[in-house]
């Protein structure tokens, strides 16, 4: 009697243990994952108890919006804009912070304190920044003898002024990551390309480089995951405007879901967002498959 | 630290190209030092804007070019609501 309860109790501790980490995630990611996917199917305005069934019809309604064909066209050049850009400047102070530089601490926070800032506080700080009179950037351009941009409020400049403070934001922590990268290369393969008579530019686009892709590929993927989904900037900073240049996807299902109240619109939206995410992030692994198993091999 | 420029008197040529070489390598590490501490103090501006903003007086919030430094002492009137004592007291 006893030797069979502790064998079911065995059995099925485990299952106990888990169970209060299963049901949060159940609850509050899986569910309303799903819920999200059959409210799509639905015409919804949150009030009216009954929904109506509509099937497809808000993904046919998407295809067709020329709304959101600019909505996705404005998050894709902002995309092309802040990853390559903070990619790159991250790249370049990790590969300049990876020497033993007294003050590297320093640098390293100086770089890394506006990923750890709140992206409202830095929003409004932006704003101010780009102001077309008292602004820093205009200051700073009227001092050069140039002359002063609309940025924020000019449609031309708009999304350009976006690109310019997320990648402001955002280089900080793809240069921890490639500090973190380059110090897991063993440093005798650099001290054998030095041997082998490389400079140390060569060294560094030759072997270094080759031997970071499985970070480069993790950088891209977390920032583009990151870019695809920006919404904070653009709803502190510019409303979607001037005259619309700067509606993003996000956005533009933030307005469908909470001022127009078209609930099933935005969670068809939310759907188009994820499978965008699939088809990007399926291709830079396939892109990077090649370069990141080599850099393996070669550990 | 220990590191120094080219050797002044390079006899040997081997020395010479040792020397030429270190001189070099030193002022990499200037040029680094230097790109480093003007992208960092780029990327610190916007801190040091937003802590220079917050002890302005309201009129001088506007001025461009911009005040870095409080000019007069009205920034306490900024900072007073931080400190509900004092202003219980004075009031």
């Amino acid at each position: 009697m006893v030797v069979a309860r502790s064998w079911t109790w065995a059995r099925l501790a485990p299952y106990a243990y888990v169970l209060p980490a299963t049901a949060i995630v159940v609850m509050f990611v899986m569910f309303p994952i799903a819920y999200s996917f059959y409210l799509s199917l639905l015409s919804w305005d949150f009030i009216r108890p009954v929904p109506a069934y509509v099937g497809l019809e808000n993904y046919r309604r998407l295809l067709a919006d020329p709304d959101i064909r600019r909505a996705l066209e404005h998050t894709l050049a902002y995309t092309a804009g802040t990853v390559p850009l903070s990619a790159a400047l991250g790249l370049a102070v990790a590969a300049l912070l990876n020497r033993p530089l007294r003050t590297r601490g320093l640098f390293r926070t100086a770089f890394f304190a506006p990923t750890v800032t709140s992206t409202v506080a830095m929003s409004v700080v932006w704003a101010w920044i780009y102001h077309p009179q008292v602004g820093l950037m205009n200051t700073l351009l009227r001092a050069l003898g140039l002359p002063a941009l609309g940025w924020l409020s000019d449609p031309r400049t708009a999304l350009l002024a976006l690109v310019v403070m997320s990648a402001w934001k955002g280089l900080g922590y793809d240069m921890v990551l490639f500090l973190a990268g380059l110090q897991g290369i063993p440093p005798e393969l650099e001290d054998a390309a030095a041997i082998d008579g490389a400079t140390r530019a060569q060294a560094f686009w030759r072997v270094m480089l080759p031997l970071l892709s499985p970070t480069t590929l993790f950088v891209l993927i977390i920032s583009t995951v990151d870019a695809i989904q920006v919404f904070t900037q653009v709803s502190l900073m510019t409303d979607g405007g001037p005259a619309g240049a700067t509606d993003v996807l996000v956005y533009s299902l933030w307005r469908h879901a909470f001022q127009t109240f078209e609930m099933g619109y935005a969670s068809a939206l939310a759907w188009v967002v994820f499978l965008i995410l699939l088809v990007l992030t399926a291709a830079q692994m396939r892109f990077f498959k090649d370069a990141v198993s080599g850099a393996e091999a070669a550990r | 630290m220990t590191r120094r420029p080219a050797d002044p008197t390079p006899s040997v040529p081997v020395r010479g190209r040792h020397a030429a070489r270190r001189a070099r390598r030193w002022i990499a590490d200037r040029a680094v030092y230097g790109v480093l501490a003007v992208s960092a103090a780029a990327m610190l501006l916007p801190f040091f804007w937003m802590l220079s903003t917050s002890l302005d007086a309201p009129a001088d919030v506007f001025r461009t070019p911009p005040v870095w430094l409080p000019r007069t002492r009205a920034g306490r009137t900024t900072w007073r609501p931080c400190a509900p004592r004092r202003s219980a007291a004075s009031s």
